[in-house]
């Protein structure tokens, strides 16, 4: 049947579920707010779903890699196994999944995380190299924050303190505003597309 | 700065850069330097709030992030939650990610619990799937949940009992890494107070909410955690953290200007003629 994959169709269910989703936030009609809330059940069911076929999907990639014997086949056994005993731990009690969570996860990401710490130093030691003027006002900027997260210098010279103030709270928070604006008003400007048809990415 | 010295930072710069780092951030762990801490205005306008809440008070406490962000959130979490437990106000814990729950447990492990019980001073409610429109549920009706994260029945936990609606919450303290624009968009206005536990990369666009008075009030991750611990007096993980951190980004400011120094030698030599 052809005209279910109409982009008309696709078009009108998203025209429904936007203007019922904008209709329950903005006003105050109990229909509309009990279909609203209907339908943000809806999507805590499908993203429960989808995070089930997640699972598949992640087992079968990992299956696939195991059988095809596909370069660093080997890590696809630590994933299977790291799920085993992560879903043995979940119910052995808060101590076992806490332990392994708390003490053995945590601490092995934040390694990793960690690592980047050594590589972002090197690079400023390269990066703020005055080489022109534009080059020492982000030497000037970096070190003003710097100085921001390093408590040391605000307790020791607190008029430190109001020069990170200033820049977070004047041309900082001017620019997340104007950020904030146009994502705001960007994502207006897609809805309004997908509404009218023009934005294919979303429905087809 | 004589050519042995320049070569020797030339060719091993990132060596040297390494150990270096490595010493400031291990150093203090073995030799506590006792850096002073401030405390920011906006840490002080959070601790008088909690200060000033009334025992039973409901505060509400989303614990939105993962393993990977402990470092950046939870020691500031850790101070701000402490402080909730010693006022003895009853915390609902909810996570809006799935790694929250067992976050939260370990949060629970790390701090004193001045004598709070579970179900009856506070409760985890578990992982609320569907992000943003998880917290619109949620904030809409904060019962619709029938278990709690252990599979209690929430009718019969104490701490519940006294929720009604979303408005009886006194305080809510989202803490995540991620821009703040969901949890403002679904929680502001329904309760009074927000005070936001965020990544110190994040600042810059949080700002723009405490400016507007949408946010009461922020906490920037570990370092907000540490002057939280000297308002509290009870220094704790944030603090010590806080030593290397000074530590650390005085070597990095050093480095900075040493580099400086070899560019501007190479440059001036090669000007002349050099190599």
């Amino acid at each position: 049947m052809s005209w279910t994959r109409s982009k008309e169709i696709t078009s009108a269910i998203f025209a429904v579920f936007f203007l019922v989703s904008i209709g329950g936030y903005y006003t105050d009609i109990p229909l509309i707010a009990s279909i609203n809330t209907e339908l943000a059940n809806w999507v805590q069911i499908m993203l429960n779903i989808a995070l089930g076929t997640g699972f598949i999907a992640l087992f079968l990639y990992h299956r696939r890699k195991i059988t095809r014997k596909t370069k660093g086949y080997p890590f696809s056994f630590i994933i299977f196994a790291a799920i085993a005993v992560m879903f043995v731990a979940m119910y052995s009690g808060p101590e076992v999944r806490g332990w392994l969570y708390g003490e053995v996860f945590t601490a092995m990401t934040t390694s990793v995380i960690c690592f980047a710490l050594f590589y972002e130093v090197s690079g400023a030691y390269r990066a703020f190299r005055i080489r022109n003027f534009d080059a020492l006002l982000l030497m000037v900027s970096g070190f003003i924050m710097i100085i921001n997260f390093a408590p040391l210098y605000q307790s020791v010279f607190p008029a430190f303190g109001a020069i990170p103030a200033w820049i977070l709270g004047v041309p900082s928070m001017g620019a997340s505003r104007g950020i904030l604006i146009g994502v705001a008003i960007g994502t207006i400007a897609i809805a309004i597309r997908i509404l009218l048809g023009y934005e294919k990415a979303y429905t087809g | 700065m004589n050519d042995m010295t320049m070569k020797v930072l030339n060719q091993y710069y990132r060596q040297i850069i390494f150990i270096a780092v490595l010493i400031g951030c291990f150093l203090p762990a073995f030799i506590p330097l006792g850096f002073p801490i401030s405390a920011t205005p906006l840490t002080v306008k959070a601790y008088n709030y909690i200060e000033e809440l009334e025992p039973g008070d409901l505060v509400l406490v989303s614990v939105d992030y993962g393993p990977n962000a402990w470092a950046e959130i939870g020691p500031g979490m850790n101070a701000i939650v402490q402080h909730l437990f010693l006022r003895k106000v009853n915390i609902v814990f909810v996570s809006f990610v799935t790694d929250g729950p067992p976050m939260t447990e370990k949060l629970l492990a790390e701090i004193d619990l001045a004598g709070a019980k579970y179900g009856i001073d506070y409760v985890i409610l578990g992982y609320i799937p569907g992000d943003e429109v998880g917290m619109a549920s949620f904030a809409e009706n904060p019962l619709k949940l029938t278990v709690d994260y252990y599979g209690n029945n929430i009718d019969q936990l104490d701490v519940m009992k006294k929720v009604k609606a979303i408005g009886d919450f006194k305080l809510y303290i989202p803490a995540h890494i991620t821009g703040p624009e969901a949890w403002i968009r679904q929680f502001s206005g329904k309760i009074q107070v927000i005070i936001m536990t965020i990544s110190p990369a994040a600042l810059a666009l949080v700002q723009p909410w405490v400016d507007s008075g949408q946010l009461y009030s922020m906490l920037p991750g570990t370092k907000g955690g540490g002057e939280y611990e000297v308002l509290l007096r009870k220094p704790g993980i944030a603090t010590s953290i806080m030593d290397a951190t000074s530590l650390t980004l005085t070597l990095v400011m050093a480095l900075i200007i040493i580099g400086n120094i070899v560019y501007r030698q190479e440059t001036s030599r090669a000007a002349k003629g050099g190599v």
